[in-house]
Formats: structure tokens, sequence, C-alpha cells
């Protein structure tokens, strides 16, 4: 579904350097690394908001560079921060989002209403941006990149902002797009989170990827008597 | 059948405990409305038959039946409890007996009264009104949608029974201090509120028809087409954007305030083509650079979805051309006529505006972040448009100053309109 070949490209002050991973369909990977890693500016690359300098992006056989708005129709994104149009109500920044990603309207409709209720938005959806809460807003902006059930979804700090539902909200929506096959590249400092949502695990350092693979490749090839991602991430030599 | 009959009884029973206090009202309006409109029918076509008498008495029902059977926007605010297969079918019944019955019998008692010369006029004048309050309708909040239906049935009314008159009144009841003719003219005013709410409403089907055959499901994404959906739902977004900001209020505001004193002022020396040429440039230079704005911001935030810079600018630049220019052409033909001088003044006006407007639009791309002095020097060159336009387009004759400034309004928006399109496109082939 995504495959990133020996990817360089510099976004701001940060470099990519030489990445190269494989998402399969329905399958999760989860990036990790500290806030200078450079995970958040892959996610940005990987969703073409950056160039890449040289390398290969494609998402579901589209290059992201050369067929850019064919690959792009296939991918959702949730920025970090998440944006959102302060002066519309979450439901018609819905609508707006739906209706570029050339969703009909029953089926804009039918899906609007199904992640206000997956998500537990309610009511305040139809309140303007501007005067909802932080909750509301971040649930209402994961919404829009999974609007349009894309092959693959971008998720930087999916829970930011969110009570202590978040990661079981996050976690559904995760698991709704996996089980219709599309994959979920999950960019988090919620480690606890990764560990229960990923098949693979990406731990980046300086733009540069320092180890790769399941959970159980990743215990083997750091401590192989740690349980949890956490301890994984604090024997890593970075 | 004896649980059919229960049925029925219980629903229609609870229905009227789900009606609130404001649907009673609504209730209430609406009658009042219906018997105001014969009152006035009665002034104004006092040979009118009996049978044009009974319109108002059938829209009125068929507006009461509407509104408590509107089709649901969301079920959070709209839960009625009769199910929806019977609130679909009785919405169907209600919309077919108004279109079999009451708009062929509206629509001929109209083409009666208009006379042989006029009926160019007349057409062309009610497809500009339909045009500019549909624009300006799907711009509308959901609250006035709720009173979509209703006020659809009542305007329909007003546009087509005296449509040959509209002109005639509307310029009457501005020049002259006639409270009853006045009094029409505000009738029609509350009308077009519910044209611009409920057209919109009703033509959205329609819009969306085109949309709807061509990506029927999601499974179409492998071929994706050029987003025209994008466009509309954006110019509607960046609509409501104008239309909830502060600013706008205080200039529509300010316009009402003129527009009341200029009626109720007796010998008021201020003339009609200064109030709407200086409301005219100021809404002008208001939409411009709050579109060029919502067009930046929106590119800049989500420049990750596949839509093109130069859709979003279509959106910032023309749409609001376009609306300008159909709220123009309403006045020009209402107040003034058609004359080619007051035409060129009004057109200098809303020029100059626009093209100043853009000019200030501009500066959100490079200040964004100035605070005070940002919002003060935006605000003191939107005066000096004002001031600009209150001069040299409507006190002055149409001289060669003015023939000037239109010039160099036209050549400024030519060339700010090339020079962002340009940079929007490095911009974004930039990254």
């Amino acid at each position: 579904m995504l495959k990133v070949q020996d990817l360089i490209a510099k976004v701001a002050n940060r470099h990519l350097d030489g990445l190269s991973f494989k998402v399969e369909p329905g399958e999760v990977l989860a990036i990790l690394g500290s806030s200078d890693s450079g995970k958040h500016e892959l996610g940005q690359v990987l969703a073409g908001i950056h160039k890449t300098l040289s390398g290969e992006i494609s998402i579901n056989r589209y290059h992201l560079n050369t067929g850019s708005d064919k690959a792009r129709i296939q991918l959702g994104y949730l920025p970090n921060p998440a944006p959102i149009e302060e002066f519309l109500t979450g439901y018609e920044l819905l609508d707006l989002i739906g209706s570029i990603y050339h969703l009909a309207p029953n089926t804009r409709k039918e899906r609007i209403q199904f992640l206000i209720d997956l998500l537990e938005i309610g009511p305040s959806v139809y309140s303007i941006l501007e005067t909802a809460s932080p909750d509301v807003c971040q649930k209402v902006a994961l919404a829009s990149s999974v609007i349009h059930s894309p092959k693959l979804v971008i998720l930087d700090e999916p829970t930011q902002m969110l009570d202590f539902n978040g990661p079981r909200l996050v976690g559904d929506i995760v698991k709704n797009m996996t089980n219709s096959s599309s994959s979920v590249v999950l960019i988090t400092d919620n480690l606890e989170l990764a560990q229960d949502l990923a098949d693979n695990f990406l731990v980046l350092a300086n733009g540069q990827k320092l180890i790769e693979g399941t959970m159980a490749q990743l215990l083997n090839q750091t401590h192989p008597h740690l349980r949890s991602l956490r301890g994984v991430m604090e024997k890593i030599d970075y | 059948m004896g649980t059919s009959s229960l049925n029925w009884t219980t629903r229609i029973k609870l229905v009227f405990v789900q009606l609130s206090l404001i649907d009673w009202l609504t209730v209430l309006v609406v009658l009042s409305f219906g018997w105001l409109a014969t009152q006035i029918i009665g002034v104004v076509e006092p040979e009118s038959s009996s049978l044009m008498n009974l319109i108002p008495l059938f829209l009125s029902g068929a507006i009461v039946i509407g509104y408590c059977y509107r089709p649901s926007i969301n079920k959070v605010h709209y839960s009625f409890i009769i199910p929806s297969s019977v609130r679909q079918s009785t919405t169907w019944i209600t919309g077919i007996t108004w279109l079999v019955i009451g708009l062929p019998l509206i629509v001929f008692l109209s083409v009666q009264q208009i006379s042989s010369e006029g009926v160019l006029l007349s057409v062309i004048s009610t497809l500009l009104l339909v045009l500019s309050a549909t624009i300006v309708g799907s711009l509308c909040n959901h609250l006035p949608k709720q009173w979509g239906i209703p006020l659809l049935l009542l305007t329909l009314y007003w546009l087509l029974i005296i449509n040959n008159l509209f002109v005639n009144n509307l310029t009457q009841a501005m020049l002259s201090n006639d409270l009853e003719t006045q009094a029409i003219v505000l009738m029609i005013a509350v009308g077009l509120l519910g044209v611009i709410a409920s057209i919109a409403e009703f033509t959205k089907p329609w819009q969306r028809q085109l949309e709807t055959s061509r990506y029927v499901s999601i499974s179409r994404f492998d071929s994706p087409m050029p987003s025209f959906t994008g466009m509309g739902s954006l110019l509607i977004v960046s609509s409501l954007r104008i239309l909830r900001d502060k600013v706008f209020i205080i200039y529509f505001g300010s316009f009402i305030i003129l527009l009341l004193s200029r009626i109720l002022v007796n010998n008021w020396q201020i003339n009609w083509l200064t109030i709407v040429g200086l409301t005219l440039a100021g809404l002008s230079a208001l939409i411009i650079t709050r579109l060029v704005k919502f067009s930046f911001s929106f590119l800049d935030k989500f420049s990750y979805l596949p839509i093109q810079p130069g859709q979003i600018e279509f959106v910032g630049y023309f749409a609001g051309l376009i609306i300008i220019a159909a709220i123009s052409w309403i006045i020009i033909w209402g107040l003034f006529g058609v004359t080619g001088e007051n035409m060129a003044r009004l057109l200098a006006a809303s020029l100059s505006g626009y093209g100043a407007g853009f000019l200030v639009g501009l500066s959100y791309r490079k200040i964004n972040h100035l605070g005070v002095f940002d919002s003060f020097w935006r605000f003191m060159v939107q005066l000096l448009v004002f001031i600009l336009v209150f001069i040299y387009s409507l006190q002055l004759p149409l001289s060669g100053a003015t023939t000037s400034l239109l010039i160099l309004m036209l050549l400024a928006m030519s060339t700010t309109c090339y020079q962002v399109s340009q940079s929007s496109a490095t911009i974004k082939s930039n990254g």
C-alpha cells in the first residue's frame, strides 16, 4: 500500500536520510522517536506537503511526486497540530473535505454521521469550531482525515487534545480502517497506544532509520527480557 | 384497520406534543402573513378575483404542512416521532400538490398581470433576483434554513404575484414617503430572505445530480476527476466565512441604518446613489479581502488535499466578483433604472472597492500576526477606499477623473490577480 524507497528530503532544518520501508494493506506502522527525530517531518513528506530531494514514495501504486493528485486522493492525513477552519461548524468542514475528495452527497452524509457516532462527537459538531473545545476540534480533524475511507491514513499524534477516551476512540478508528484493508501510519509519542495498535514499528533518530520490525523483532534486537515498547525505547542507544 | 387508525391518531397527537413554542409561533406568523397578503392584494389590485384571494390561504396551508414535515437536516435537531417514510411521503405530497396546482395557478395569474411591453424586463428582473438570492442563499447558516420551506412559498408568491409591480413599487417606496408602498417593499424584502435560504435548499439535489451520477461510490476514487463539487463547497464555506465575520455585520448594519434613515427621515438630502455606491464599494472591499484571506489560509492549512491552487483562487477572486455583480444589478435595476451613467458610476464604485480590497487582501499573506498594525492599516485602507469612491465615483460628474480611477483600479486588479496566481503556483510547485 505504501512503499518508500531511499527517501531523502529536507524539511525546514531537518534532513530525512535514505529511508526505506513498506506498509502492507491492513497493516499499522508506528513511527517512533524523540521530538527531533524527524518523524513529524516524515509524515508531512508522506502526505505530499513537502517534496522529496530523491527517492520514491508510492501510495497504492501511484507515485506521490509524478501522479500527485491520484496519490493524494488515496491518502488521509491528520497533521499535528490539526488544522481547522474556525468560521465553519464541524459538520460543514467535514462536508467540505468530503466534497473535495469527490464523495457523493449521500455517501458523504452517511459517512459523516458514521464518524460522528464512532468518535462520539455529538451535537458539538454543529457548533462553530472557533468556539468548540479542543477535544471537538481534534475529533473533527480526525474524522476529516478518514472521511473518504482512504487506502492509507497517516495520523500524526492523533490522541493530542483528546481526553482519557482518546486512545480508545483512535483505536476504534484504526481498527475500522484496517478491517477494510486500509493501511495506517501512526506517528506518536504515546508508546502504549502504539504497542496496542501497531503491527510494525519504525524508530527514527536524526532523520535516519534506527531500528525496524515487529514487536518481537524489536525485543530481540534490544533486550529479549523486555516486555513493553517503553522498555525497548529506553534501551535504544540514540 | 383499527390498529392503523389508532396509530395514526397517536402519531398526530405525538406530533402536536412535539411542536415547540417556536413551531406554534411559526404557524401564527404564517397565518398572519397569509391574512396580511390578502389585505395587501386588495390594496394593490382592488379588482382581484376571489380565486386570487384564495392563494394566500392555500399558501398558508401548504406552508404549515411544509414546515411541520420539512426534511430533517440532522437527527439531533429535528427528530419527529413520525416514521421517516410517512414524513417523506407527506413532504412529497405537499410538494407535488404545490407544483401541480399552486405554481401554475400563480404563474397564470401573474402572466395576466404582466403588460406586453414589460414581459422581457420582468422576466429578466425575476431571474436576476432568483440568481442573486440563490447565490446569497447558499451562504446561509442552518438557522434560516430551518425556515426554508415556509419562506420559499411566501416569497415565490410575492415574486410572482406582484412581479410586474415590483420595480415600480420598489422605486416609489424608496423615493417617496408613502407608507403603504413602503410596506409592500418591506414585505418583498422579507420574502427575499426566504428565497435566500430556501432556493438554496431546494436546488441542492439538482445541483448535486451530476456529481451523484459520476461519483456514485467511493470505489470510483481509482480514477479521480477534477473536483467541481469541491469548488462549489469552497465557495459556500468562503462565503460563510464572510457572513460570520463581525466586520460584515457592522457593514450590513450601517447599510440598514442608512437605508432606514433615508426612508424614515423626510427631506434628507443624501441621495440614494451615494448610499448604494458607498455600500457597494465597502461590500466589495470587504468581500474580496475576506475571500483572499480565506483562500490563502485554506491553501496553507490543507495543502495535502487534492485540490489545486487555481480552484481556490477561482473561489477567492472571481466568485466574489460574480456575487457583487449580481447584487449591483439588482440594486441598479430596482432603484435607478438602467441608465448608462448610473451603471458606470456604480460599476466604478464596485470595481474600485474590489480592486483596492484585493490589494489590501494581499497583505494577509505577508503580515499575518502584527496585531494592531495589521488591523489598523487594513481598516484605514478600506476607509480610504470608501472616501475615494464617495468623491470620485458618485459626487463628481462622470468625467476624466472617474474614468481614470476605473482604469487604474481595473489595471491594479488584473495585475495583482496575475501576481498572486503566479506566486501561489510557485509556492505550490516548490512545496
